[in-house]
């Protein structure tokens, strides 16, 4: 064991130098290995650590003990991100380069009985130290993942790949440090999706915005173009549902994926999608809509009802999509059992006597790990949305609003969230984004920023 | 995954998740949202009393994939501090500011004009109370109007434990957090006119009474009702009774607020959701459901019910017995869920009041 101490801020009780008083009386000692859980974080840890406490005399050792008291009171006073710092214990193996820390929730010491403290020592304890920590060992920097500007706004994508940028490298998911979306106009509403090359393959063949122009027209819908409308294979096109002959339920549009993707490249669609509808209605006009998607149309499954009642390109949350539709692949998976999945889009008017234009689905990635940023009011101008998970695990909103002099937080958005953190290795991030009250607008762009943090369940390794 | 949020100003939301960890919560097919609950875990002591002192009211919102699954606010909390338990609550017994009573003087029914505490109306809005004390005088009735006002416009700390000073020691502080679905506001306020109407119409008229709660969407079903408010009727009962009815031709309808505070009034489905299989809740198709994303009102079809030597199934939903509606539907983080088919007990639950008193 080559590093072993506890630290809050500048408080630290170097628990292997004999100078704090404190040693371990054997050199066994070695920090236990969380398990993995599906859906839910592992279990904290508590760590037993044997020491031995040592100093020049009675007063000198009653000063030690109380270094470690204070770092009690600090570890159980700390409880959410309104302090900066909580509790590391850090840790670094003998002949290993990385140190590494985890969060502490609790410390206990605990007197232990035996033949030298008997001696009636007054300058020697031995004892146990029961510390209880999270189950990630952390790195002690976080690493930047830079994007460059010119992102779009409905499904733009950035690949990560070692070499060209930092990237997850822990063998837990990364935990976020930082995601800063920034809008070249003021954006309200951001969803961010990451995926892993591990789990996807070829990222590249993902196809995050589905152009409904590519898709096949139902009743009462037709192609028109428009210049708002976002760019597909027919230009900007979008899809009037004029409601001319059926105002109730009926089906407007759907699309296989096949239409969208070649067979060599649906494969990489695999996975659990938020779909984002780009849809606006006609002034006095309120519509309904309800996703379905499935296996052709004999197996569907159906999504929440949305009310379309916006004048202006708005982004819908209509659901969640599955690729397959059960949940379940053939191993391996095949491009055949992809092809024949189905999108529909279902629609009634429920007031007014206009048309709805829907313009594409954007699939935002949740399955590994996914993050969603809301605030009702913007300030206006150039703004950023960020969000952070700080060490002990409750998610932090700021939107950043420019004042026409400086950037200042204007507020705390929503955050929503669906996986432990970002997966490990080379990945793709997706993100959609839109002005307030979900107002979508094609010129649009982002930069979007990332930080993360690399975990580790084993302290073992030799990367930082 | 679900998050859990806590809106605590037009543009203040925290992050719960962590302090709910033992997050649950219901919906009915009639009333959408229900009831939810948690206690709050790694609070200090003062951030439980800050929450406790604050947060009563405050919007609480579960997602799913940033998905919006369920949306209520805080209706009741509970402060064990030292072994006192401390009460703060929006239940109408314990809260009132706008109230009126109805008495009668020689058999002839009278009533006091309302009173209201206006402070307390803009800060948490309006909770009418009616009370009926049979033969009175006018000055009785307008004294316990006043002794009412007094006591119960404000939704004060109250103590609800016996206390024993000085045993103390080994008791934890805790604080419980119960949350209330929106429709929960239809019963803040009372109706007092009889209406007759088609069900849509008179579902529209008493929903549009509401503050905070609004008409969304509301589907056509021309059944005739009549509604009597002459005794005044909380809101949230009277548009229960009308759903409660269904339509002309026997199907069932459902009504609730699930988001953005509108109501919501549709016709049953007319086909299968979901499947029931080997005790897994799929999508119909196969897919694996997200417990949260489980709806009340919707039909279950069960693949393994024994039919038995009943005759086959027959030509609806309703009369076949491999069908199932679900009413309500529980769930807990971070996965189970349990869903309560029609005609089940629903659960007993701490709004009770909701279902009339």
């Amino acid at each position: 064991m080559r590093v072993l101490k506890l630290v809050h801020g500048s408080l630290e009780l170097n628990l292997l130098a004999g100078s704090s008083g404190f040693t371990l009386p054997a050199d066994n000692w070695a920090p236990k290995v969380a398990s993995p859980a599906a859906n839910v974080a592992p279990e904290t840890v508590v760590e037993e650590i044997p020491v031995r406490v040592r100093a020049a005399s009675a007063d000198a050792l009653s000063s030690v003990m109380q270094t470690l008291h204070r770092l009690q009171v600090l570890t159980a006073a700390w409880v959410d991100a309104t302090e900066p710092e909580p509790t590391w214990l850090h840790c670094k193996l003998d002949a290993e380069t990385g140190e590494r820390r985890a969060v502490v929730r609790r410390i206990e010491f605990r007197y232990v009985t035996s033949w030298f403290n008997m001696q009636s020592d007054p300058n020697l304890l031995l004892g146990q130290l029961i510390v209880e920590r999270d189950p990630y060992w952390e790195s002690l920097t976080q690493s930047n993942l830079v994007i460059n500007s010119g992102m779009g706004t409905l499904g733009g994508a950035f690949a990560y790949a070692y070499g060209a940028n930092p990237r997850p490298m822990g063998d837990a998911p990364a935990r976020l440090a930082e995601l800063n979306v920034m809008g070249s106009a003021e954006q309200a509403y951001a969803w961010v999706g990451f995926r892993s090359a591990q789990k996807h393959g070829t990222l590249a063949d993902f196809l995050s915005r589905w152009e409904l122009e590519a898709g096949g027209l139902s009743t009462d819908a037709a192609l028109a173009t428009d210049s708002t409308a976002s760019p597909g294979g027919g230009g900007n096109t979008k899809v009037v549902v004029s409601f001319a002959t059926q105002a109730g339920w009926a089906m407007r549009w759907y699309g296989y994926l096949f239409q969208y993707r070649s067979t060599a490249q649906i494969p990489a669609n695999y996975g659990q999608y938020l779909a984002l509808l780009r849809a606006k209605v006609a002034s006095g006009t309120t519509a309904e809509v309800s996703m379905l998607y499935g296996y052709q149309t004999s197996t569907i499954t159906a999504g929440p009802f949305v009310r379309i009642s916006a004048t202006d390109w708005t982004l819908y949350p209509v659901g969640l999509v599955r690729i397959p539709p059960s949940g379940i692949a053939l191993s391996p998976g095949t491009a055949a059992e992809l092809s024949w999945e189905y999108l529909a889009l279902y629609a009634r008017r429920l007031a007014g006597s206009g048309a709805m234009d829907i313009d594409c689905l954007v699939l935002i990635p949740v399955d590994e790990y996914a993050v969603m940023l809301s605030i009702s009011q913007v300030a206006g101008g150039t703004s950023t949305l960020r969000a952070s998970l700080p060490p002990l695990g409750q998610y932090v909103g700021q939107y950043f609003g420019w004042t026409g002099s400086e950037f200042v937080i204007m507020g705390t958005p929503a955050v929503a969230w669906n996986g432990p953190g970002l997966p490990r290795g080379d990945g793709y991030l997706y993100v959609a984004s839109a002005r307030p009250n979900r107002v979508s607008v094609l010129s649009d762009t982002l930069t979007v920023g990332v930080s993360f943090v690399n975990r580790w369940l084993s302290l073992r390794g030799s990367t930082a | 995954m679900i998050s859990l949020e806590l809106a605590t100003g037009t543009n203040e939301v925290i992050d719960i998740t962590s302090v709910a960890r033992d997050w649950q919560r219901s919906s009915r097919a009639l009333g959408g949202c229900w009831e939810g609950m948690f206690t709050a875990q790694g609070l200090a002591r003062a951030d439980m009393v800050r929450w406790f002192e604050q947060c009563l009211g405050y919007g609480v919102t579960e997602r799913y994939c940033g998905l919006v699954t369920w949306h209520g606010y805080i209706y009741e909390m509970r402060l064990r501090l030292d072994g006192v338990e401390y009460l703060r609550s929006l239940a109408p017994q314990q809260w009132h500011n706008r109230v009126k009573v109805r008495y009668s003087v020689s058999g002839a029914q009278q009533a006091t004009a309302w009173a209201e505490n206006i402070d307390s109306m803009a800060a948490y809005g309006t909770m009418d109370y009616v009370l009926d004390i049979g033969e009175a005088t006018a000055a009785q009735a307008q004294a316990l109007q006043a002794r009412h006002l007094e006591h119960y416009a404000w939704p004060a700390t109250r103590v609800v434990s016996p206390i024993e000073p000085g045993r103390v020691g080994g008791l934890g502080d805790s604080l419980q957090v119960v949350c209330a679905g929106w429709w929960s506001r239809l019963n803040w306020r009372v109706y007092e006119t009889t209406v007759s109407a088609t069900a849509t119409s008179a579902i529209s008229t008493l929903v549009g009474a509401c503050d905070f709660v609004t008409v969304g969407v509301v589907d056509q079903n021309d059944l005739a009702v009549k509604v009597d408010c002459s005794t005044p009727r909380r809101i949230g009962d009277a548009v229960e009774e009308i759903v409660a009815l269904g339509d002309a031709d026997g199907h069932l309808w459902n009504c609730g607020v699930w988001r953005d505070h509108q109501l919501e009034y549709r016709h049953g489905d007319a086909t299968a959701t979901y499947w029931l299989r080997r005790g897994q809740l799929l999508y119909a198709g196969g897919g694996p459901v997200p417990p949260p994303l489980v709806e009340p009102g919707r039909w279950a079809f069960v693949y393994d019910a024994p039919v038995g030597l009943q005759p086959s199934p027959q030509a609806g939903l309703y009369d076949d017995p491999r069908y199932c509606f679900l009413e309500e539907v529980r769930f807990a983080v971070p996965d189970r869920l349990v869903v309560v088919p029609y005609g089940e007990s629903l659960s007993v639950d701490m709004l009770a009041h909701q279902l009339g008193r």
